[in-house]
């Protein structure tokens, strides 16, 4: 006897929550390690420096900036309850939807992630504890432990594909992000912390076996295959993901299974005309801004639900039901 | 060590299902308590805190306030016997089949009401008659897929009914997490006794839900409909659709097009036949309920009268749950079945009558007092405890509404024995069963839920105001003899390859701790 393997097809609004399940966890993780990166070398900068950062932080996280003081900042990134960026709002909105599409995910990774908001919620609700190093190391632990069990207990369905485009898409989200505020900044000279914002230090000395500069660095960030977090290496993770979504989910709404505009740029990533990825920076930002609309397009047109944000403001109930 | 059943007592004025009538010692508990004497409570709340450990993991909780709690589990089992349970079993059977017979005649041809069994007026007036269901016939004759009752146990030892839940009744999913975890609590006794399993639940609800899709349903699609995440009984939401395999889907997935239901999917629009509701009434359809409700389904019960979807439990149900509907339930089982009542009723007052309203406002303290159309718990009136404040004010409301309230005798449920502390003390359960009822008949889960009042000689068992749960034990009508399988390792220890696992002969060890 053999089998075929049933790839169930998803509520909209389920996949849905999935998309953002992995965007809400990369989130958390990402927030995480830049309070801890500009933190740990907080030490022996001068007040206008430390100032430059908030704003820059503040812009990376694409809030208003509001704050000029480091230490406000990272409390308020951290635990402020209302702020749409926090590591604490994120986590609260991975379990959200985590609770949502609770039958498309592992159990594993289920309990990783209520563990994480529970413990979130016990531990962390009014300061970061003995010392922020600690709380930051703690959420990115706990942000490679999910996506440790998103690799080894789930099928590589569609519940898989649309949590792992979520991640995908979040962090080309913050690289270009990260390059957009760092780029606004003609006299910026700290391409390390640069670097360290997407954990790319080690792999970029690794890589090219000569010190950071400016040139080089964006050329890393934009165009490396080596480096998982470059444009590139996102964009054609993204591309493999939708061709492989296209095989699996039957294209019932007559759609291009992907979209031109990443085929495109990762075109012009892979193969770029001398040092045109440094010199011309601002011009790729551009277009993969472009392609990022494209995607988020393509994703609702064809799979999501229309209805999502007629629901926002549910009336919540909290009777007694037992 | 001093057993913590030396001690154990029964509390005055109520009956202690451990020690019974003091007489005869109850078989059934030796091996319960002999477990629990040997290994000392606290070794039984150790194992409890690790299961309850791994319930806040995995989310086994409800929502209150925004909070995520556990509803405690009290390890020690209640056990009901083989015969009690079939006299139960059968009341609440047939309890079913009564109350089945009496929608579908209200919301047919009324013939209860012309033959003067209830009055119309108690029909009609009650805010859970619906008249836009009058006419809506499910196709297959199931009003009531999932009812959940509460029995006690009287003063005397007897089970008594004291409400019925027709809507959309919860708990089941504690019941079988419950005996899971005590399998892990006290695995010896699953050795010992030969319990009836309840893990059937899922499979028996899915195919009830089955059979009653629209005739002519080639592979009916079943989805289960849930308020969402912030309702407090999601997890038992999320729990039983992933059970029973079906889609968990919240109103704004699906939508009517044609008087059919459909769910919106990755894979495009797929048409709904059955939809088990896990939200009220009032919020399911909002062309026909509540216009503000964002959780319902707009068309949805046009579609159920044009027979293309079917909703479990049915709209209206409310109506046979109404408190005062309850006192007439034994006439109902008389009426329809010409049997007697094999579960009795608690005595209960009617206050439409003035001369009984009179009497009942004189002895409040004897009494309890229920709205008779809300669920939970909620705004119930102890006359005993209450404050005067609350007595004046649900005396104004009654004798404004005398329908809309019920008097009962103050029962005092009957108690087991539960963990406090280091030792065991009595504390006051009740028992929700659950009737699961496809076009066939009727299922009872054997046990249900027991719900234990924590605090001391506190009778409310809602998980809101201090309640736990216990795992309820059925014991099976045969003791069937354990046979002992023996197994053969010696031919797994020919498979394993042990020489794999030496030491590679090359490298070094020698060199450290020998030297």
């Amino acid at each position: 006897m053999i089998y075929r393997a049933k790839n169930p097809t998803l509520l909209a609004r389920t996949a849905e929550s999935l998309f953002w399940l992995g965007r809400y966890l990369e989130r958390a993780e990402q927030s995480a390690r830049i309070l801890d990166v500009h933190l740990a070398d907080l030490i022996g900068t001068t007040a206008e420096q430390r100032t430059r950062w908030s704003y820059e932080i503040q812009a990376l996280v694409g809030s208003q900036p509001h704050l000029t003081n480091f230490d406000e900042l990272s409390l308020e990134l951290s635990l402020a309850k209302d702020h749409p960026a926090s590591i604490f709002r994120c986590i609260e909105l991975a379990w959200e939807n985590a609770k949502s599409a609770r039958d498309a995910i592992s159990l594993e990774l289920w309990e990783s992630i209520n563990v994480t908001h529970s413990r979130l919620q016990r531990t962390f609700s009014a300061d970061l504890g003995h010392s922020p190093h600690a709380f930051f190391a703690w959420v990115k632990d706990r942000g490679a432990t999910s996506r440790g069990l998103e690799e080894t207990t789930m099928n590589r369905d569609q519940a898989w594909l649309f949590l792992h485009l979520g991640r995908t898409l979040e962090q080309i989200d913050l690289t270009t992000r990260l390059l957009r505020v760092k780029l606004a900044e003609p006299d910026e000279e700290d391409w390390v912390v640069v670097l360290r914002c997407v954990g790319g230090h080690e792999a970029f000395l690794r890589a090219l076996q000569r010190p950071v500069e400016k040139e080089y660095a964006i050329q890393f960030l934009l165009g490396e295959t080596l480096f998982p977090k470059s444009v590139l290496h996102l964009a054609e993770i993204t591309e493999k993901a939708l061709v492989e979504m296209e095989s699996i989910v039957p294209a019932t709404r007559g759609a291009v299974p992907v979209p031109a505009s990443i085929a495109r740029l990762i075109a012009r990533l892979k193969y770029p005309r001398g040092d045109e990825l440094a010199t011309n920076a601002t011009d790729h930002l551009e277009e993969i801004a472009l392609t990022q609309r494209d995607l988020a397009e393509h994703l609702n047109a064809n799979f999501f639900s229309p209805a999502r944000d007629s629901a926002v403001n549910l009336p919540q109930r909290t009777e007694v039901w037992l | 060590m001093e057993s913590p059943f030396e001690r154990y007592h029964t509390r005055p004025g109520a009956f202690d299902e451990l020690l019974g009538d003091g007489q005869t010692p109850n078989r059934d508990w030796e091996l319960v308590k002999s477990a629990i004497e040997s290994m000392g409570v606290d070794e039984l709340k150790r194992r409890t805190l690790e299961c309850e450990e791994s319930f806040k993991a995995r989310g086994i909780t409800f929502s209150l306030g925004g909070q995520e709690r556990t509803f405690p589990l009290d390890p020690v089992p209640r056990i009901v016997s083989a015969d009690e349970w079939s006299h139960v079993e059968a009341g609440l059977v047939q309890r079913m089949r009564a109350i089945e017979a009496f929608l579908d005649d209200i919301y047919g041809a009324g013939e209860v009401i012309r033959d003067q069994i209830v009055p119309r007026r108690l029909v009609v007036g009650s805010t859970q008659f619906s008249r836009r269901s009058v006419g809506i016939a499910n196709p297959n004759g199931v009003r009531v897929t999932v009812a959940g009752l509460d029995l006690v146990r009287d003063e005397n030892g007897k089970l008594c009914v004291l409400e019925d839940n027709l809507r959309t009744p919860s708990g089941i999913s504690y019941v079988l997490e419950n005996r899971r975890a005590m399998t892990r609590i006290l695995p010896e006794l699953f050795e010992s006794y030969e319990i009836e399993p309840v893990s059937d639940y899922p499979s028996r609800l899915l195919s009830a839900l089955l059979a009653q899709a629209p005739p002519g349903t080639a592979d009916p699609m079943v989805v289960l409909l849930t308020p969402g995440v912030y309702n407090a009984a999601y997890f038992e939401h999320s729990f039983l659709a992933r059970q029973m395999g079906v889609p968990l889907v919240e109103g704004r997935d699906l939508f009517c097009r044609g008087n059919h239901v459909f769910v919106r999917t990755t894979g495009g629009d797929l048409k709904v036949d059955v939809i088990y509701r896990r939200i009220d009434d009032d919020y399911l359809d909002p062309l026909h309920f509540r216009h503000d409700s964002m959780l319902g389904v707009p068309g949805v019960l046009n579609a159920a009268r044009a027979n293309n979807v079917v909703i479990a439990n049915s709209v209206g149900n409310g109506v046979a749950d109404d408190k005062l509907l309850y006192s007439y339930v034994p006439d109902l089982i008389d009426y329809y079945l010409h049997e007697k009542p094999i579960l009795p009723n608690i005595e209960t007052y009617r206050l439409e009558d003035p001369d009984m309203t009179n009497y009942v406002l004189a002895n409040l303290e004897k009494l309890v007092l229920k709205p008779v159309d809300a669920s939970g718990g909620k705004g119930i009136v102890i006359g005993q405890s209450a404050t005067e404040a609350e007595l004046k004010a649900v005396t104004g409301q009654i004798l404004e509404n005398p329908r809309g309230w019920i008097a009962q005798r103050l029962v005092n449920f009957s108690t087991l024995p539960t963990v406090v502390g280091s030792t065991l003390a009595p504390r006051h359960v009740d028992l929700r069963p659950f009737i699961v009822t496809s076009p066939e008949g009727q299922w009872v889960v054997p046990g249900g839920l027991t719900r234990v009042a924590l605090p001391e000689g506190s009778m409310i068992v809602n998980s809101s105001q201090g309640g736990g749960s216990k795992d309820t034990w059925v014991m099976a009508r045969r003791q069937v003899s354990r046979v002992a399988v023996r197994h053969d390792y010696s031919k797994l220890d020919a498979l394993a390859d042990l020489s794999s696992l030496a030491p590679i002969a090359n490298h070094n060890t020698g060199a450290g701790a020998d030297q």
